[in-house]
């Protein structure tokens, strides 16, 4: 690895000297990384203008605070969600997160996988000090088996948390971890991880003294980094190979001791990041037709005679009710854009359970050539059943005089009904013009069109011919003909 | 005050701001109006005063006001009857949102809003927009503010459950002031509730639901058409006010198709957030204008500021000094308060001599709509108020209006949210009475009907 010599830089250049005093504690890590950031932008000849930092909330978060870019300084653990965001929105940016561990571990560990996952064209620095510094020193999950804190004085009884593993194993492209002890080598760790396209994952081992120093008696500042020193096996970037994961991450040692771990670039890829995903994506799928469900207006046909010879008295409410996946819905739909196409007014509500399939299903359409006020019908002119349960659920909701379809073959009907009843064989019929029962839906909706007239046939036609149901226009007319043909031979 | 195609009498408020454009409607739900004042029960009609062979008795005029890109629902339409599309509602808000400039979806699935972030995953990427499915809706709401700051239009959309997440990233956009829409499609809850049921038991959360004082903008369409307006307002608002506005309807709203006329997007009025123009030394993203609204410059456009969730100066830079921190309080608050009038809005409709004046939202609205032709028909005075900006809720309107009236109902798929609200704008002056449904089903006609029987206006002063 290259160690590049600290360039003479002029941290003034880059930094809000109206926000000093920062609040960061004497010895703390974070400053070291943030003059590290610096100095990597600089060696990289980037712009001001042209780099977004966003963090989170914690001590290291706020280091965004005092660097005169565009700074963004977001909620507990979401940084990246934002980052997410600005990046896909404006990809010209370069963007740099900043969390620690418990923002970007404990409460954003979801946001971090998935930004991983997505392999978003952000670089992550997660400051890891083990220890939540902001709120006081309580323990976080990066804290190390039988290290203390305000709130394990007995010692940290759950494991810690590999953060490289973790951001290894979600997809990250490139994942390192470098110290504040070696600012050096740190440098060029941001370097490299700005340089990469796609998600970068940097996590330093920062040092809290104020907190998880005192805590442990690891001593101030200086002694904290004399500790990481020691502990450290520099990897160097000829540790890319993905065979070097297994030694990876802390290894525990219970009592206290600060534990060993390794430094470096550890994996490395070259995969096409999400932002140049999605701009291919966009590529290959030009404009579609603006307005897809538009009905062609039919003209002339306001007030038509319907097909069954009778004018329209409306408003009519139909109901079509069966079983999830019979597609009730769809005649419905075809219906109200019938009646649409016609010159009519309609409205079209429907309703299922949290089935899928098999459910109980419904559709309610309300055609009139006037207002509708109310788009649901608590009574209705008309039923369309295909199941015993439909029928059973919804006949009391029919208006005396009102008409009754039902499957001739699932539904038994009662004598002496005060309905205008047709039991017809509905997906029978379905079964025999079609070699399917999934055409039931459109053999009713001839029935009921051709029963009640509340839409001229032709409309109706139409209204297929636009939609496609079941993707063959020849099909579901023949379909809706056998429907309206068998409901017109049991006037 | 002028008098509209079917003589109603509207009136618009006074618009404010700079802009030299009339306001153009953005849509029109039919012809003539979607629900006109006046309903003549044909020959055919089988309504129930119909069938008691009474006359209906016209109800009297619609009072409208509206603010500058929503149209109220009876607007004129296209000149022809005839035509018009068969519409969802949520399809309707999703091509609303794209007319309007949205360029930026982030969401998590869930019913029943998942039809806006289909219609926005087809549309988008076409358009050289941004579709992002996210881990969850904290991420969503994340993702959206980071988009608009940015500088793009950008929205989410989604339900109780889903709303209650985004909570936390409503606050920080209501204090940091970044321009978002927000749709939540309300279902039965509290929890998981009744994924596929309609209720609107999200009338505070849209409020009151992330911590601390917040201004908030809620707009509660009650028709496709209406859902389409609302949206672009929505946007507008958003980008005026620099501040999230959050579009609350029901699942009944979302999932009906209605035939509308969608306006030729080239038509609308479209609002930007203001952004600087003078030097990017020394911009004050947070500066107390005249206006009460600063302007928000794009991350990345060559000025440099900070954005923080914490109390901040002009700067944008955390403080804690007891006078800076009540100065940003007291200007977020105003910022609202002063345009209140452009962004307040309601319906009216035959309110002149009701006894009762109903209150409604959303689908609710649309029952009382039915009701109230109904118990005309019988010669009771019965009128509607609907708030079409639930927040900031229209109550010196309402008092204005409801104040003549005998007595108010309030009509709501909760157990009593909206209701509170009413008896405060009302001041004890009028008796207010619930007329409530909470069990994943739509108030219906009858419940009010039922009500207005329930609680006859003579001796109802309780
Ligand atoms: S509390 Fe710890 S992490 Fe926070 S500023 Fe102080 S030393 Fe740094
Ligand atoms: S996961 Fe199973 S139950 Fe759910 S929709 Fe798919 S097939 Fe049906």
């Amino acid at each position: 690895m290259s160690m590049v010599a600290p360039e003479q830089i002029d941290y003034r250049q880059y930094l809000r000297l109206d926000m000093m005093p920062h609040i960061l504690c004497p010895g703390c890590g974070h400053g070291i990384v943030l003059k590290a950031i610096l100095r990597a932008i600089h060696r990289l000849g980037l712009r001001q203008d042209e780099v977004v930092f966003v963090s989170g909330i914690g001590c290291s978060s706020r280091i965004v605070g005092y660097v005169d870019f565009c700074t963004l300084h977001t909620t507990h653990g979401r940084p990246l969600t934002f980052a997410t965001g600005l990046k896909l929105a404006r990809p010209e940016l370069t963007v740099i997160v900043i969390t620690g561990d418990g923002d970007g571990l404990a409460i954003g560990g979801n946001h971090l996988i998935h930004a991983a996952r997505r392999n978003v064209d952000l670089t992550c620095l997660l400051l890891n000090n083990a220890v939540y510094g902001m709120t006081g020193g309580q323990g976080a999950p990066t804290t190390p088996e039988g290290m203390r804190s305000s709130i394990t004085p007995g010692g940290a009884i759950e494991p810690a948390f590999d953060a490289c593993r973790l951001a290894l194993g979600a997809g990250a492209s490139f994942v390192a971890r470098g110290l504040t002890a070696q600012p050096l080598q740190l440098d060029d760790l941001i370097v490299q991880a700005m340089q990469h396209r796609g998600f970068s994952f940097l996590e330093v081992a920062s040092d809290c003294p104020e907190f998880f120093g005192r805590y442990n008696d690891l001593g101030r500042g200086p002694e904290m980094l004399q500790a990481q020193r020691s502990h450290v096996q520099w990897l160097g970037a000829k540790l890319t190979d993905k065979s070097f994961v297994p030694g990876l991450g802390l290894d525990v040692p219970h009592g206290g001791a600060a534990p060993a771990f390794d430094a470096g670039v550890l994996h490395r890829e070259e995969r096409p990041d999400l932002g140049a995903l999605l701009a291919r994506r966009a590529a290959a799928s030009p404009p579609r037709a603006r307005r897809p469900e538009i009905v062609p207006p039919a003209a002339g046909t306001a007030g038509a005679t319907a097909g069954n010879g009778s004018s329209f008295a409306g408003p009519v409410r139909i109901r079509l009710a069966g079983a999830g996946g019979q597609g009730i819905v769809l005649a419905g739909l075809l219906l109200a854009e019938a009646a649409v196409a016609a010159g009519r007014n309609a409205t079209h509500a429907q309703a299922y359970g949290p089935e899928s399939r098999g459910g109980a299903s419904k559709a309610e359409v309300i055609i009139s050539d006037g207002e509708i006020e109310f788009p649901c019908a608590d009574r209705v002119d008309a039923l369309v059943a295909l199941t015993r349960v439909a029928c059973d659920r919804y006949l009391s909701l029919l208006e005396p005089g009102g008409t009754l379809v039902v499957d001739g073959d699932e539904v038994p009907l009662a004598e002496g009904m005060d309905f205008a009843c047709h039991a017809l064989p509905i997906t029978a019929t379905a079964q025999r013009v079609l070699g399917t029962a999934m055409g039931a839906n459109l053999v009713a909706l001839g029935a009921i069109v051709a029963l009640t007239g509340a839409v001229p046939l032709e409309a109706a036609e139409r209204a297929i011919a636009v939609r496609r149901p079941g993707g063959s226009i020849e099909r579901a007319l023949r379909a809706f003909r056998a429907g309206s043909g068998l409901a017109l031979r049991h006037r | 005050m002028r008098v509209d195609a079917a003589g109603r009498r509207v009136s618009r408020s006074r618009r404010h701001g700079a802009r030299a454009e009339p306001a153009r409607s953005a849509c029109a739900s039919a012809p003539s109006a979607s629900w006109p004042s006046v309903r003549l029960a044909g020959a055919g009609a089988r309504t129930r005063c119909a069938s008691s062979g009474r006359r209906p008795a016209p109800a009297a005029g619609s009072v409208n006001c509206s603010a500058p890109t929503s149209p109220s629902l009876s607007t004129r339409g296209p000149e022809v009857a005839g035509g018009g599309e068969l519409v969802q509602g949520n399809q309707a808000c999703a091509r609303a949102a794209l007319d309007a400039g949205c360029r930026f979806y982030a969401g998590y699935p869930i019913t029943p809003s998942s039809e806006i972030a289909e219609a926005m995953a087809i549309a988008l990427p076409p358009r050289g927009g941004v579709f992002l499915q996210m881990e969850d809706e904290i991420a969503s709401m994340g993702a959206v503010l980071g988009a608009s700051l940015a500088g793009r239009k950008a929205m989410t959309a989604s339900s109780g459950p889903g709303f209650s997440l985004m909570q936390e990233h409503l606050g920080y956009a209501a204090f940091t002031e970044i321009p978002c829409v927000v749709v939540d499609v309300m279902r039965a809850g509290p929890s998981t509730g009744l994924p596929t049921s309609p209720a609107q038991g999200d009338v505070m959360q849209a409020r009151w639901g992330t911590h601390g004082d917040h201004p908030i903008i809620v707009l509660a369409p009650a028709s496709v058409a209406e859902v389409y307006a609302l949206t672009v307002e929505a946007f507008n608002l958003s980008e005026r006010y620099r501040t999230p506005v959050i579009l609350l309807y029901d699942e009944v709203v979302g999932h009906v198709r209605e035939r509308v006329w969608l306006p030729d997007p080239a038509t609308l009025v479209l609002g930007e957030r203001p952004r600087p123009g003078g030097p990017a030394a020394g911009y004050r993203p947070y500066a107390a204008t005249e206006s009460g609204v600063p302007p928000l410059a794009d991350f990345g456009s060559g000025y440099r500021f900070h954005v923080t969730g914490l109390t901040h100066d002009e700067r944008g830079y955390p403080t804690q000094e007891a006078a800076e921190v009540a100065r940003l309080q007291e200007r977020l608050c105003a910022k609202l308060e002063r345009g209140r009038q452009e962004i307040v809005s309601w319906e009216a409709t035959g309110v002149e001599d009701a006894e009762t004046v109903v209150v409604a939202i959303g689908i609710a609205a649309r029952a009382a709509r039915r009701a109230m032709t109904l118990a005309r028909a019988r010669g009771e005075r019965v009128g509607l108020f609907r708030p079409r900006t639930l927040w900031p809720f229209p109550d010196r309107e309402l008092a204005g209006i409801a104040g003549r009236a005998r007595r108010v109902v309030v009509a709501e798929m909760n157990m009593g949210q909206m209701l509170g609200e009413v008896e405060r704008a009302l001041g004890g002056r009028v008796p207010v009475l619930p007329c409530l449904r909470a069990d994943g089903l739509p108030l219906m006609p009858e419940d009010v009907l039922a009500s207005l029987e329930r609680q006859a206006p003579a001796g109802a002063s309780r």
